[in-house]
């Protein structure tokens, strides 16, 4: 793999909560993307992923840990310095009908990014480039929409084209699907594939781990604002270690009724991010919990083959 | 075929709508704002045209005092002999220029802090409410008072007592307007492209709180005119411009009533009631198709979204 484009290292996020305490939102989250690669963030509603990736675009409050891009740390970097920084990682939303201004016509939201880094030449080449990339082909039929007279599926490409305008190496897609029906989203999701064979590097969160599994190339499974396992996609997907891994695997459907499998349904709700349990988080919902696992706090360790990790001792 | 033919093609225009004014589109839509419009025009061309349409000056003596209404004179004299219709006319352009400057006043002053304090939110935001809050205990007609007795009686200060007796409203109203906005998905994508503040106001956030600004400016100007008129008659008024309130001031205070000259009350009174019911039904029509809060705005996420399918819950 070459040298990872955005690295984040130990990340803490945490949020004050009335006068008392502080949500410790992600806790301790280290991954990498490299160039041209596809990481997959997954994991339960409330898990930490948006607030990870909102931390990687310096618009969470980071208690602790490290953000680099390409090498260079941008943990404290003020806003004016950020600015290239910004250039060059985009991030698209997960829902296409709210990031989108009602008043912009399409033309005004993919020359906004232009407009605000003062990219003064060839603008509308510039844009519609980015269309097209995106799918929008040809871009004149597009322009003079307004967002209300587009499909979800054609929302996302634009919301898209506006982060490609500015030529980025790193996209970050908070759940660019979630809120599309079916039919598009396979679409939406081999547009990012392309983009990240033409060399961008890709952090998709999501919460679907067959998407991950069908795209991703390598897959972190987080927990409670920690990463559980993670690994190569075949390895997780193929091998999984961590019980809540597992967990999540047993309830994808699968094509064949004969291996469809004992679906694991875990007890309880996931637990307040305001009151983590003791010990290892996952200790109150995992099947195979022992008396260790209420006190000891396990840490990712290697697991299976090369490159995977799960943050369980009996992995 | 073209590429725009082919737009047109595959995506038929939803514009039909969109090519007449919006603005005639309203009035269509809402006969109470067409009435109070069309009562509101002839208003203010009897205020621009005053000057020229009046028969008499506003300080001409043109018959016996307190002259009941007759034939050149159909509302009658005032205490001093004057007509009183030439009076109503030329006040009208006081009248509506104090209410205009007030009301903008207001709007500028609250407009502004209640932007900044819902966009930036925080300890600024706390600051400028509890100074918000300062103002909108104090009583206004007490305020008015003082202000009008230390600073003297004029219509610049008339304009700017209204100012600070309204921009409050103003301020909170946009603010907690500004604070819904401020949350939205395309505000955020701004601010990750890394726009400036002062742009994703100017571009993102006070282009959704303008129709509510404007229709709150028509209230106010109501709201405005019947202040002035209230401090008129209390004899803070500005004594060099015969306004419809010192209409009514001057009326009370040269005892029209013992004289039974109903003529020099009663006109004065009626136009301002008729101007400040027109802003008022300008401006509810308007504040009804404007303000999200009042109507669900067909520019809402919840009128377009799909439901996604219930298959995204597999991988829990």
């Amino acid at each position: 793999m070459s040298e990872p484009l955005l690295e984040i290292e130990d990340l803490v996020v945490g949020y004050r909560q009335g006068r008392k305490g502080v949500v410790q939102a992600v806790d301790g989250v280290s991954l990498a993307v490299a160039a041209g690669a596809m990481v997959a963030l997954v994991g339960e509603s409330g898990c930490g992923k948006t607030t990870t990736a909102q931390a990687a675009m310096r618009m969470a409050p980071i208690a602790s840990g490290r953000i680099r891009y390409r090498g260079a740390d941008i943990t404290a970097l003020g806003s004016r310095a950020l600015r290239p920084i910004r250039r060059e990682l985009q991030l698209i939303f997960q829902d296409p009908y709210e990031s989108l201004d009602p008043r912009f016509r399409v033309r005004d939201t993919v020359l906004e990014p232009l407009q605000i880094h003062g990219i003064a030449d060839d603008r509308e080449g510039r844009m519609r480039r980015a269309l097209e990339r995106a799918g929008l082909t040809p871009p004149e039929l597009y322009l003079d929409r307004y967002p209300h007279e587009l499909s979800g599926g054609q929302r996302q490409r634009v919301s898209i084209a506006a982060a490609l305008a500015l030529e980025p190496t790193m996209l970050l897609a908070d759940e660019p699907v979630s809120m599309l029906d079916v039919s598009v989203r396979a679409g939406i999701l081999g547009l990012l594939d392309d983009l990240r064979r033409d060399g961008l590097g890709v952090l998709m969160i999501t919460h679907d781990l067959s998407t991950a599994a069908r795209y991703a190339d390598r897959i972190c499974v987080m927990y409670l604002g920690r990463i559980v396992e993670e690994g190569p996609t075949a390895e997780v997907i193929g091998d999984p270690r961590h019980p809540y891994t597992q967990a999540l695997l047993s309830v994808v459907p699968r094509p064949d009724p004969d291996d469809a499998g004992e679906p694991r349904i875990l007890r309880g709700e996931t637990p307040n991010p305001a009151d983590v349990p003791t010990g290892c988080r996952f200790h109150p919902r995992c099947p195979v919990a022992q008396d260790r696992c209420r006190t000891d706090d396990p840490v990712l360790a290697p697991a299976g083959a090369a490159g995977h990790r799960a943050a369980c001792p009996y992995a | 075929m073209s590429p725009q033919e082919l737009a047109e093609a595959i995506i038929p225009a939803t514009a039909d709508t969109r090519r007449r004014p919006p603005v005639w589109r309203f009035l269509k839509g809402h006969p109470q704002a067409a009435i109070g419009a069309a009562i509101l025009i002839v208003f203010a061309l009897i205020a621009i045209l005053g000057p020229w349409i009046a028969p008499y000056g506003p300080r001409e003596q043109v018959g016996p005092i307190f002259g009941t209404p007759s034939n050149p004179h159909p509302l009658g004299l005032d205490d001093a002999g004057i007509d009183i219709l030439s009076l109503l006319i030329h006040g009208a352009r006081i009248t509506l220029i104090v209410g205009f400057t007030g009301a903008l006043v207001a709007v500028l002053v609250g407009g502004t802090i209640g932007i900044i304090s819902g966009y930036f939110g925080g300890r600024l935001d706390n600051l400028l409410m509890r100074v918000t809050d300062y103002f909108l205990v104090l009583p206004d007609l007490v305020l008015l008072i003082v202000v009008a007795s230390i600073w003297g009686r004029s219509l610049r200060n008339i304009i700017i007592i209204i100012g600070l007796v309204y921009w409050t409203f103003m301020a909170r109203l946009i603010r907690s307007q500004v604070k819904v906005v401020r949350e939205r998905a395309y505000v955020k994508r701004a601010q990750a492209l890394g726009a400036s503040h002062l742009r994703i106001i100017l571009r993102h956030v006070l282009p959704q709180v303008l129709p509510l600004i404007l229709a709150q400016t028509v209230l106010m100007v109501a709201l405005a005119i019947f202040l002035e008129t209230a401090i008129s008659f209390l004899g803070l008024g500005d004594p060099n411009a015969p306004s419809w309130g010192r209409m009514i001031e001057n009326g009370f205070d040269r005892s029209a009533i013992s004289y039974g000259a109903w003529w020099a009350i009663v006109p004065p009174g009626l136009a301002v009631a008729i101007v400040i019911m027109a802003f008022n039904m300008l401006g509810t029509a308007a504040e009804d198709a404007l303000n999200p809060r009042l109507k669900v705005s067909h520019l809402l996420r919840r009128h377009f979204r799909m439901r996604p399918l219930p298959d995204k819950d597999a991988a829990r």
